[in-house]
């Protein structure tokens, strides 16, 4: 084992590889930074390329392109407030805040830091200790995640905002979005009045948009005689202290991430949400989250990078993919004649430690290539808005539109646009609600799941077969207490 | 304003988009074709259309690409396509479980007789029943009696999908049932299996023949009627008789597409299993290239019509 | 009417939250499927229905709770639609998008993109026109061609101008 990994270490040391990895970086950056185009989809486009390469430079260039890609959907995160994607969410409640307030520069510095520190560790930490975690995976069934999923929800709302009561009112307003369509396990109508529009559901990525990015720019239009730009300043890049300030929370969120990464079904939204509620509970200054705080952009970036590790150990060791990022991954294995599942580390197990140390180079490089674009991203902002809104806003209606290729998301944008503003209006805060409808689907599903396994004798099932679902469930309503108590005097 | 003028440029203005919009097709295809696949991305449909798009355009000189349109189990997809128009630049590639299954089980907004003309069927995947390589079950018959004894629990990939259907068919053919537990796919519900979650499931091949090898996975039966493995008997001699377990990749096109357009699409598609390029791609992925022409599929899909329509009858009572 | 004009945005989605929540109790059957049956047993483990009453029941306590926590300031001291340049830009602004959502389809992107970004860049404050037309043009030109040449996506478009692109290229 040891020798395959000296050998992997070797092979990954070539120079086109390298080159490769650069050129995957920069263009999964570019186009995760176009909100819409979703880096799943370059990756998919560029799937067939990396049949005609040699298998340590076709796959490593699809992980460049996947690393550049979250990294890149976190720049119009910070700069417009537009996430793409669940994840990036959580980097916009601070990150757009720092950049009304002239700091783009640090916070996209720090995010910079933030995840390329995460995503690194987690991989090392994967490499190393493949095997058990491919043994823990295994623990975590759908009872598991229903419970964790369920303990996830509590925590985001408790430490979130300032009213808890509105918090929840938005997250079942949320959970009730997402159930419009058909219900996940029996594909029955719910909820669609008929309308065949309805029918597959609401769509994320206009919803994320339009409850965003929309109120952003009507607000500005709202403000001043003679609108200007998002801030005149970029700001200085990040000083020393300030990252020392966040080292804490990176190495929290790391921690964070990775544990989510190995629970399968939690993913990357969830462990961007739960890093940053941890490092609002752990700080002395709570109420600066959410005003342009630094931190929250560091905990939010270093634990959804941190999932990244974890996540491949199923389809390294079993051939199972777990999300589509994984099966686009599988493809392109496959392809090459690596055939991942059991087998793959005994029959060529220094190619595969090489992909994995290609992973960590990837990084690694990331951080320059990174280090050198945030400047010219950064000044993005400083573009008049007379220019800024309507390509800002071309973007939002291409973006919406490519995601499903329907129309009617287009319609949705809008009116969910208008809904945002509304909600602005009311102070109701539209985290929650994103959240409800992001995890209220696999809520529902694990439940089911877990009902369809117990079969007939339920109360036999939660207290022996499955005892990490209920000590997780216990658990809950305590945590979320103290949680709240904590809020709560912090507040006061 | 002078209303004149205006009348002048907007009677030119429709001329030019009415003749614009018609040209003369000289050459199919002169721009590229849209594969629409009514399905997310990343599972084994998405991968075989990327293989096939990143080869057919040397045999079609223009490009072929894929748009993924996945919702309301594979409706939106398939209804986009419905509606588009017949000119041979909108295709679906769809499965027949979705094609010819679904308008019994629910109410389409198309009717996916009349809707829709096969323009080839690319390749077809056999299901095999596995179980875990410790399990105490080592044989199909074992497993039915256990089923009719207990408690048998069998991961799905979902309602109505490619693995559900052939175990209601045996739960049907058997007469005894199994605990289905639902999972968003064939990849969790194998996953389940291995964690111990479940007792029994099903699976093709491609994804297979790791496990096997490595003795995680032991296969109890396999679909058709000849054996797949030399020591595992198939569905035909345990008695499970018909098209059962049998997943056909078929691209489709809008109904009325005219027909020299198909016979192109039909020759670019046979020229393809010549291709070594592709048929070394396909290997890699474990699946098969058993070409068959639009014309000889459509009376498969008849089949497959009056075939689901009793079955859907007679298991949901 | 001088009061409801001050009902203040809070009140209003607070009580759409309740007018929601009950009416889509009170419909449920009507606005829920019923699931098929398999061989005499139900096709899913759990009913349609279940996550839907858990959910709307709480939405509707919480915002009955909600509306009496808030008791006190119904009212907003300043009409929700206030009126004014800026609220008339924003007006402008849903009505331009709106109008953009429902054209991308049938006059394609470039020109829905065109005239929406020139009619939003000048609602924006800006008054140059050869910047507006300049961004109007060659914005939606460059994207589409990126999309649907780099990243293999579609974007509505007219068959017209899409021939024009694939003439610009076959040339």
């Amino acid at each position: 084992m040891i020798e395959q990994f000296t050998d992997g270490f070797a092979m990954a040391l070539r120079f086109d590889t390298l080159l490769m990895i650069i050129v995957g970086l920069f263009s999964g950056m570019l186009v995760g930074a176009l909100p819409g185009f979703t880096t799943l989809m370059a990756m998919a486009i560029l799937l067939p390329l990396s049949f005609f390469l040699d298998p340590l430079v076709g796959i490593p260039f699809l992980l460049g392109v996947y690393k550049g890609g979250i990294f890149g959907g976190s720049i119009p995160a910070i700069l417009v407030s537009m996430p793409g994607t669940g994840a990036a969410v959580a980097t916009s409640i601070d990150g757009y805040k720092l950049t009304q307030k002239g700091q783009s520069r640090k916070a996209l510095d720090i995010a910079l830091f933030s995840s390329v520190i995460g995503d690194t560790a987690s991989d090392i930490f994967t490499v190393l200790l493949i095997f058990p975690i491919a043994f823990l995976v295994m623990q975590f069934g759908p009872p598991e995640l229903f419970a964790v999923l369920l303990m996830s929800l509590i925590i985001i709302v408790v430490t979130s905002g300032r009213s808890p009561l509105k918090g929840l009112i938005m997250m079942f307003f949320g959970f009730w979005l997402a159930q419009i369509g058909t219900d996940p396990i029996g594909g029955v109508e719910r909820f669609t009045f008929g309308l065949f529009e309805l029918k597959s559901g609401i769509p994320l990525l206009p919803m994320l948009i339009g409850v965003f990015a929309l109120p952003e720019i009507a607000y500005a239009l709202m403000r001043t005689d003679r609108v200007q730009s998002i801030s005149k300043l970029v700001g200085e890049r990040l000083n020393r202290d300030e990252f020392r300030r966040c080292v804490k929370t990176i190495r929290r969120s790391t921690v964070i991430g990775t544990a989510i990464g190995i629970v399968p079904g939690l993913g990357q939204v969830v462990a961007a949400m739960m890093g940053y509620s941890a490092a609002k509970n752990a700080s002395d200054h709570p109420e600066t989250f959410g005003e342009g705080e630094i931190e929250g952009v560091a905990a939010a970036e270093a634990a959804n990078n941190a999932v990244n590790g974890p996540t491949l150990v199923p389809l390294l060791t079993l051939g199972i993919p777990g999300d589509n990022v994984t099966a686009i991954l599988l493809g392109a294995f496959v392809a090459q004649g690596l055939r991942p599942g059991p087998q793959l580390f005994e029959e060529q197990g220094a190619t595969v430690f090489a992909i994995l140390i290609a992973m960590v180079f990837a990084n690694l490089l990331f951080l320059v290539i990174g280090y050198f674009s945030i400047p010219f991203f950064s000044r993005i902002v400083t573009v008049k808005s007379g220019l800024l809104i309507p390509i800002v806003i071309m973007f939002a209606f291409a973006g919406a539109y490519v995601f499903r290729s329907d129309p009617t998301d287009l319609l949705m944008l809008v009116g969910f646009g208008l809904f945002g503003l509304l909600a602005r209006a009311g102070k109701f805060e539209v985290m929650p609600m994103v959240m409800g409808f992001i995890l209220g689907p696999p809520l529902e599903y694990a439940f089911g799941q877990t009902v369809a396994m117990a079969g007939t004798s339920p109360l036999s099932f939660v207290f022996a077969d499955r005892p990490g679902m209920l000590g997780v469930l216990i658990a809950t309503p305590i945590v979320g207490y103290l949680l709240w108590r904590r809020m709560r005097s912090v507040r006061s | 304003m002078n209303w004149n003028k205006l009348r002048v440029m907007a009677i030119a203005g429709l001329a030019m988009l009415t003749w614009g919009g018609a040209p003369a097709l000289a050459e199919y295809p002169e721009k590229p074709i849209t594969l629409v696949i009514p399905l997310g991305a990343g599972g084994s449909h998405d991968l075989n259309a990327r293989v096939i798009t990143s080869i057919i355009p040397q045999h079609l000189n223009q490009a072929m690409i894929v748009q993924l349109n996945p919702g309301a189990s594979g409706q939106k997809g398939t209804q986009e396509v419905a509606n588009a128009t017949a000119d041979g630049y909108t295709l679906l590639f769809s499965h027949n479980y979705i094609d010819m299954l679904q308008q019994h089980v629910e109410n389409l907004p198309y009717d996916p007789n009349a809707d829709f003309v096969p323009v080839a069927r690319v390749n077809y995947a056999p299901i095999a029943v596995v179980v875990r390589g410790d399990s105490p079950i080592n044989s199909f018959d074992e497993l039915i009696a256990a089923a009719k004894s207990g408690t048998v629990t069998m991961a799905h990939s979902g309602n109505w999908g490619a693995l559900f259907v052939p175990a209601a068919q045996i739960m049907k053919a058997k007469e005894a049932s199994f605990n289905l537990v639902p999972y968003k796919g064939g990849g969790p519900a194998m996953q389940a299996l291995l964690a111990g979650d479940a007792d029994v499931t099903m699976g093709f091949p491609s994804t297979l023949s790791p496990l096997i090898a490595s003795g995680d996975v032991k296969v109890l039966a396999t679909a058709g009627k000849e054996r797949i493995y030399d020591d595992v008997p198939s569905f035909g001699e345990l008695g499970i008789g018909g098209d059962v377990g049998f997943m056909h990749r078929v691209v489709l096109a809008p109904a009325g597409t005219p027909d020299d357009v198909l016979k192109t699409l039909g020759d670019a598609f046979s020229a393809l299993q010549e291709d070594k390029t592709y048929t070394r791609m396909m290997g890699r992925l474990g699946e098969n290239t058993d070409y068959i022409g639009g014309a000889e599929y459509q009376k498969m899909r008849e089949d497959q019509n009056s075939a689901y329509k009793d079955l859907v009858a007679t298991i949901t009572n | 009417m001088n009061r409801l004009s001050r009902v203040s945005a809070e009140t209003w989605l607070t009580l759409f939250f309740v007018v929601l929540s009950l009416c889509c109790l009170a419909f449920m059957s009507q606005l829920v499927a019923e699931s098929k049956v398999l061989f005499g047993r139900s096709l899913t483990p759990i009913q349609p229905t279940l996550f839907p009453i858990i959910i709307l029941s709480a939405l509707g306590v919480l915002s009955l709770w909600q509306i009496w926590v808030m008791r006190s300031h119904w009212l907003s001291d300043e009409p929700m639609l206030m009126g004014g340049k800026g609220f008339r830009r924003v007006v402008f602004l849903f009505a331009i998008m709106l109008v953009y959502a429902l054209a991308m389809d049938t006059v394609g992107f470039f020109i829905s993109s065109a005239i929406a970004m020139g009619m939003i860049g000048f609602v924006a404050g800006n008054r140059v026109v050869v910047q507006i037309l300049l961004v109007s043009i060659v914005a939606p030109v460059l994207l589409y061609l990126v999309a649907t040449r780099g990243l293999a996506v579609s974007l509505p478009e007219l068959s017209v101008i899409e021939f024009a692109y694939a003439g610009l290229f076959n040339r």
